[in-house]
């Protein structure tokens, strides 16, 4: 066979490695849903044994989670191990101060952080990589957080498609760029109604809405945003981290937002379910740890003060 | 050897054979160049010498290669002159075929690719008809033999006659090669004994089972199918969630192909099998001509069925170079694409080999972008695809949904089954083989209606890698809807052939392709054939809902029955849906889009070709449901603005 000329390709079409991280991310991505998916349609009529051990499962997975998602960043293995371990204890702290009747309402915050937390990573990515790739997860992930509250969905919806709008020209305009992020989860909504307008016996169980009137914690209100308070330390320093290290991005700007946006949707009174003042807690703290982990500090003394950060928020945690 | 018979061989006069074969004694001898003779005859001009002279040296062909690939002298004209230089006899096979007697069975490959013949055997002197005779591999072949001599002749009159001679041989390899090579893998026989004893048992099993505990049954058989269903959907989700990155699969950059030097490419064959399909012939042709690829290395074949009169004429018409040669196949059964192309394929000369169909426009790059590709590949590579797409989407609602759904199967799922390294079920069009790896594989299985798909798992169980190269082939998408369903039938139809023939032996297919291509295979293959023959029943819940309310629809299924077959029906359509509208997005053509929600009623079509598929493998399992081609609207602009171009 006749030989190409300089420059001589290479031999190999993709490295390993790549296949590796692809194989990381998918089963980092796939875990992430599943942990979301599970905590939401966790049977709460089951009784407080069955939620207790269930939000020990739910610790131990998100905090095996986050680490791994450290691991994959190349964040060294003995901090992964703090910070994982300081995530999981803040839930530890909260749990053991509060009475078992919130549980529920824990457990649903949780797969509300999780869903902020996928939200920007995939904003992040949007920033990295060129491509379908950011926008598709952007979309898939929408449609399953018609299991959230639709105030971090409606939030969530809208940062996406501000973040995604640069976008317009290459997918043929804002009309074609709407509809290719918003498809998924209109569908998504329309096959919910069609199975409720069904009302089969046993469709029932698949009802996402929980009953607000369920959690013993009382629903957001303006006086109740000093309870975020103990989020505040670590979100505080991971935005300098990045903001000192210049590393701020979208998915800054996005927290941010979300941080504003969401109490005050959360407030609205026409809202279906409203917030709770958890949800946004455990938002701040999980939107925190993503951005973190997305640039994560490269010397010991950025590690440092997010992890005093982290540890000072575990002992206002306490509740 | 015995004597020519001289009723079989018209004599030419014996005494100028061998006062040649006492010229070609006293060789080595100084040649008149063959350039300035086809000037001196008047052939070519002196400026097309120098052009050709110029191209010669810029593809690192033969001067003879160069102008016949340009087209500017007529073979028999340019064999003339060959034989003229070199001081042979020229002769012409047609009016004095060769002798059959001197055949020797096992050389017909080497006749076929070596372009010679033993044409007649005079006073203990074998007389060789070659259109080359200063070709290494002929001196190689022959050496150290002395009652060799030569005439020259035309490679027309070699593959015509070898045609007269071996046709029937060739044409019977072509239908059973594969079969008597690896039975196993044939799908000569549709359902083997072991298959059969399941194909009645389970389903006479779950009669027994429905009859005596029926909602169990049903809840079971449900849970079943749309677990299956599920998976295939989420599986095809997740592919086309990793295609979603922009160079997936095998990604050949144009300055890759820029570094390609011309002398250093390969002979490459291009088959195109038709029937019947006159009409488009043209738009190929200049396809092909316009292809960046030395003309003097492409082997290109028209291979057609021998009784189809008007195509023959049509290929004559256009006044073809020489570099396209006409393949007649002997009519026998199965009478399908790829038995057509095992017969072409005893007379590919090539170190590659393409397939290209009547209508399709190749990218002018692809072949060169393939050459990098399997040198990037490495030595385990023995098949790259190329993406088809259409020309003609905004025809109507069929060849949009068409254009989405090819974007989908090769912009989408195809590079993310090859990123996963799993078995890639081939394209009909645009796969360009190894030739060596695909004769060593037994080539095409003629039984088999899909036999690209099939051959994509087969080289997979043997640890061949199939990739899938960054080159689009664009062809003319379906416009009429009875058209579209004998199509789909026919693909459906092999995917199940392709299945049941790779699910004989499943402990063997695991271990050759390993769990990820075994489930894959299951999911993507499997999960095809399920979708169309489950369509139904995830309907009717949905349409008796519609029609007559759901207290009928709670009377009529249990509840578990419904939320499963609505919930999957849902999902299904959404994923469908969404991966459709990934797939334009991707391919930009944003027009496209708001068509993607429209896939519900497409599946629904697919449903039906897919029962027709299913009936007519147990009617008529090798009929081969041709595809009409050149309906298009836009076929008729297409053929006008190729010869335009060309």
């Amino acid at each position: 066979m006749a030989s190409v000329s300089a420059p001589k390709p290479n031999l190999s079409v993709r490295s390993p490695s790549t296949s590796r991280i692809y194989r990381r991310q998918i089963v980092v991505l796939v875990a992430i849903l599943m942990l979301f998916v599970v905590a939401f349609s966790g049977r709460h009529a089951m009784g407080p044994d069955f939620d207790l051990v269930m939000t020990g499962v739910l610790i131990v997975i998100s905090s095996s989670l986050w680490f791994l998602h450290l691991q994959s960043v190349g964040m060294p293995q003995s901090w992964n191990i703090l910070f994982s371990t300081f995530l999981a204890g803040q839930s530890v702290v909260w749990l053991c101060s509060h009475p078992v009747s919130e549980i529920a309402a824990w457990q649903r915050a949780l797969g509300c952080a999780a869903f902020a937390y996928a939200m920007l990573w995939v904003f992040e990515l949007h920033e990295s990589e060129s491509g379908l790739r950011s926008l598709a997860t952007a979309a898939l992930l929408l449609s399953i957080g018609i299991l959230a509250k639709p105030p971090l969905l409606i939030c969530c919806a809208l940062l996406t498609v501000a973040v995604f709008f640069d976008d317009r020209r290459q997918r043929g305009g804002l009309l074609y760029s709407a509809l290719l992020l918003l498809t998924p989860v209109f569908l998504c909504t329309i096959g919910v109604v069609v199975l409720r307008a069904l009302a089969v016996e046993g469709l029932a169980r698949l009802d996402w809405t929980i009953d607000p009137s369920r959690f013993d914690a009382a629903p957001l209100h303006l006086h109740s945003l000093p309870w975020q308070l103990p989020a505040l330390p670590f979100c505080g320093a991971v935005l300098a981290i990045r903001l000192f290290s210049r590393k701020s991005g979208s998915a800054d700007l996005a927290f941010l937002l979300l941080l504003v946006v969401l109490p005050t949707l959360g407030m609205a009174p026409w809202m279906p379910r409203p917030m709770l003042p958890l949800d946004i807690t455990m938002t701040m703290k999980w939107g925190a740890a993503c951005l973190l982990t997305l640039n994560p500090p490269s010397s010991t003394f950025p590690r440092l003060v997010a992890l005093v950060s982290a540890c000072y928020t575990m002992y206002l945690c306490r509740g | 050897m015995s004597a020519p018979s001289p009723t079989r061989i018209i004599p030419i006069g014996e005494s100028p054979l061998v006062d040649h074969a006492r010229a070609q004694d006293q060789q080595p001898r100084s040649h008149p160049q063959i350039g300035r003779l086809l000037v001196e005859a008047g052939l070519i001009t002196e400026t097309q010498l120098a052009e050709a002279l110029r191209k010669q040296v810029e593809w690192g062909s033969k001067l003879g290669d160069t102008v016949l690939g340009l087209g500017w002298v007529k073979p028999l004209d340019f064999y003339r002159m060959l034989a003229r230089q070199l001081s042979f006899e020229f002769v012409n096979l047609q009016q004095h075929p060769a002798d059959d007697s001197l055949f020797d069975k096992r050389e017909y490959a080497s006749y076929a690719q070596d372009l010679y013949l033993p044409w007649r055997r005079v006073d203990g002197i074998l007389w060789v008809a070659t259109a080359d005779p200063l070709s290494p591999a002929l001196a190689k072949r022959l050496a150290g033999r002395n009652d060799v001599r030569f005439v020259v002749t035309s490679k027309f009159d070699i593959i015509w006659d070898l045609q007269r001679v071996a046709g029937a041989q060739f044409s019977e390899d072509a239908v059973l090669s594969l079969a008597e090579l690896d039975p196993e893998h044939s799908a000569r026989t549709v359902v083997t004994r072991n298959q059969k004893w399941w194909l009645i048992g389970l389903p006479l099993l779950g009669l027994i089972f429905t009859c005596l505990f029926p909602f169990p049954a049903l809840i079971v058989l449900n849970t079943l199918i749309n677990g299956l269903l599920l998976c295939s959907f989420v599986f095809r989700t997740c592919l086309c969630w990793m295609s979603c990155e922009e160079n997936i699969g095998i990604a050949i950059q144009p300055e890759e192909v820029a570094a390609l030097h011309d002398p250093d490419l390969p002979l490459y064959t291009v088959l195109v099998p038709m029937y019947k399909e006159p009409t488009v012939l043209p738009i190929l042709v200049a396809a092909l001509r316009r292809m960046d690829y030395p003309k003097s290395k492409l082997d290109i074949k028209l291979v057609l069925e021998e009784d189809d009169h008007e195509t023959i004429d049509a290929a004559k018409l256009l006044g073809l170079p020489a570099n396209f040669e006409i393949v007649r196949v002997p009519q026998s059964l199965p009478r399908t694409k790829p038995k057509a192309c095992n017969y072409a394929l005893r007379f590919a000369r090539g170190e590659y080999l393409t397939i290209y169909d009547a209508e399709d426009k190749p990218e002018p790059d692809q072949l060169k972008k393939v050459v990098v590709a399997f040198r990037k590949m490495g030595d385990d590579a023995a098949c790259i695809q190329a993406h088809l797409n259409y020309f003609n989407p905004e025809e109507n609602w069929l060849t949009r949904m068409f254009t989405l759904e090819y974007s989908l199967w090769f912009d989408m799922f195809l590079p993310a089954l090859d990123e996963l390294r799993v078995p890639i079920p081939l394209g009909g069009t645009s796969n360009h083989f190894d030739l060596a790896k695909l004769r060593q594989v037994g080539a095409w299985d003629p039984f088999n209606v899909t036999e690209d798909a099939d051959l994509g798992l087969r080289f997979a169980a043997l640890g061949y890698h199939v990739g899938v190269v960054n080159s689009v082939t664009y062809e003319e998408a379906n416009a009429r809807l009875g058209n579209w369903i004998r199509q789909r039938s026919r693909w459906i139809k092999g995917y199940i052939q392709t299945w049941l023939v790779n699910m004989r032996h499943p402990v063997d297919l695991f271990h050759s392709v390993g769990w990820k291509g075994f489930f894959s295979f299951q999911l993507f293959v499997g999960g095809c054939i399920l979708s169309g023959l489950a369509y139904p029943f995830l309907a009717f819940p949905f349409v008796v809902w519609l029609l007559a309310g759901k207290n009928t629809m709670q009377a009529l299924f249990p509840a578990p029955v419904l939320m499963v077959s609505m919930t999957n029906l849902i999902v299904g359509n959404s994923c469908l849906i969404y991966i459709s509208m990934l797939a334009v997005a991707k391919r930009r053509h944003a027009a496209l889009l708001p068509y993607a929600l429209t896939v519900p009623g497409y599946w629904a079509l697919q449903s039906v070709a897919a029962y027709k598929g299913l009936w007519q493998l147990i009617t008529n399992p090798f009929y081969w449901e041709k595809t009409a081609h050149g309906i298009s609207k836009c076929t008729q602009a297409e053929l006008i603005r190729s010869v335009a171009i060309d």
